[in-house]
C-alpha cells in the first residue's frame, strides 16, 4: 500500500501522503460503516405501519411507540385516550405534573420502580383505545347451479 | 439531551425551536436535525404550526449562521498571524472562493457536521457576505422543509427516517472524504506525468 502510494504520489511528502491516504482510508470506512447503518434503518421502516402521505393524521395505535419523553397531554393526543384516564391509572393529579415527561414523572412519584410510568401509561391506553371499526358481515354468495 | 429537547418542544413550541436551531448555527452541537424531522411529525399531530415553526426556524437559523460567519469574519487578523501568506492558506483561501458556494449550500442539510467551519472559513477567507447570504437561505430551506417535511410526511415514523438520515450524513461524509484523497492522489499523478 505505502509503495503504491509513493508511486502513484511522488511529488507529495510523507506527512501530506499519510494524510491523503488516511483521508481515503477514513472515507471508505465511514461509507461502510453509516451504509449498513443507513441500511438497516431502511428495513426497519419498510416493516413499520401505514404508508405516508395518509392526511390527516389517523389516531396512533402501537403503543410501543411510546417513549419516556413524551408528556401525558401529548400522548393523549397522539392515542386520543383523554388525560384524566391516563392521570387516573398513574394515581397522580394533572396539577403541576401536565409539562413533565414520564421519565420525570417516574423518577418523581416512582423512584423505585424504573420503567413502571410508562408500562401503566402502554396498558392504560391498550384498555381504552377505541375498537377498531367491525367489518361489514360477508354476503353469502348463492351456490351455482349445476 | 435529545429526550429533555423533545419534551420541552412539546411544551413550550416553535418559539423554542427557533431557540435551538439559533444556537445550532451558532456551532453549538444539539441534535438540531433530529428536532426539525420531529417537528414536522409534531406539526402532522397538530401540535405545532407548520407555517409558524419554519418561519421562525428559517430566520432563527439564518441568524445564527449569521454571526458564526462574522465570528471568521472579525478573527481573520487572528488567523492571519498564524498562517499569513503561507501557500497552504493561499491555497485554502483560493479553493474556498471557488467551492465556498456549494460548501456552503450543502453543508446547511447535508453534511452538517461542517457546518460550523464553513461559516469560520467563508468569514476568514472574506466570501461575499451576501453570496453567503444567498446560499445559507437556499441550504437552510432546503433543511427546515426537506428534513421538516419529510417528519411531516412521514408523521409517527419520524425516529426511523431520522436514523436513516443522520446515516445518510455519515455516508456523505465518507463520499467527501474519499472524492477528495483519490482527486488529491490523481492530481500529484498528473503533476508527475508532465515532468
Amino acid at each position: 500500500m505505502a509503495r503504491l502510494a509513493i508511486n502513484f504520489m511522488p511529488n507529495a511528502n510523507s506527512k501530506q501522503r499519510i494524510i491523503i491516504i488516511g483521508l481515503t482510508i477514513l472515507g471508505c470506512l465511514l461509507i461502510l460503516f453509516f451504509g449498513l447503518r443507513a441500511f438497516r434503518a431502511f428495513q426497519k421502516f419498510d416493516r413499520h405501519g401505514p404508508p405516508p402521505g395518509d392526511f390527516p393524521e389517523k389516531l396512533e395505535t402501537d403503543v410501543e411507540r411510546v417513549r419516556d419523553w413524551m408528556t401525558i397531554p401529548f400522548i393523549s393526543r397522539m392515542y386520543g385516550v383523554p388525560e384524566p384516564i391516563l392521570y387516573d391509572a398513574l394515581g397522580i393529579s394533572p396539577e403541576g405534573n401536565y409539562k413533565k415527561s414520564l421519565r420525570d414523572l417516574n423518577k418523581e412519584y416512582f423512584p423505585e420502580n424504573d420503567g413502571i410510568v410508562i408500562e401503566i401509561v402502554k396498558a392504560t391506553l391498550l384498555a381504552n383505545q377505541s375498537p377498531p371499526t367491525p367489518l361489514p358481515p360477508l354476503t353469502p354468495i348463492p351456490p351455482s347451479a349445476p | 439531551m435529545s429526550d429533555f429537547l423533545l419534551t420541552q418542544i412539546i411544551n413550550y413550541g416553535a418559539p423554542l425551536l427557533g431557540v435551538i436551531v439559533f444556537i445550532g448555527g451558532l456551532g453549538i452541537p444539539l441534535p438540531c436535525t433530529l428536532l426539525v424531522i420531529a417537528a414536522g411529525a409534531f406539526a402532522r399531530q397538530g401540535i405545532l404550526d407548520w407555517q409558524i415553526a419554519s418561519a421562525i426556524s428559517i430566520v432563527s437559523v439564518i441568524i445564527g449562521d449569521s454571526l458564526s460567519y462574522s465570528f471568521g469574519f472579525y478573527s481573520r487578523e487572528k488567523v492571519l498571524s498564524r498562517f499569513s501568506a503561507t501557500p497552504q492558506w493561499l491555497q485554502a483561501e483560493q479553493s474556498f472562493q471557488k467551492w465556498g458556494a456549494l460548501s456552503i449550500f450543502f453543508s446547511r442539510f447535508l453534511v452538517t457536521a461542517i457546518a460550523l467551519p464553513v461559516n469560520l472559513l467563508s468569514g476568514t477567507t472574506r466570501f461575499a457576505f451576501q453570496k453567503f447570504l444567498v446560499y445559507d437561505i437556499l441550504g437552510e430551506v432546503v433543511w427546515i422543509f426537506g428534513y421538516g417535511g419529510l417528519g411531516y410526511l412521514f408523521g409517527s415514523q419520524w425516529e426511523v427516517v431520522n436514523e436513516f438520515l443522520s446515516n445518510f450524513g455519515g455516508v456523505t461524509l465518507g463520499i467527501v472524504f474519499f472524492i477528495f484523497g483519490v482527486r488529491q492522489a490523481w492530481n500529484w499523478n498528473l503533476i508527475r506525468q508532465k515532468a
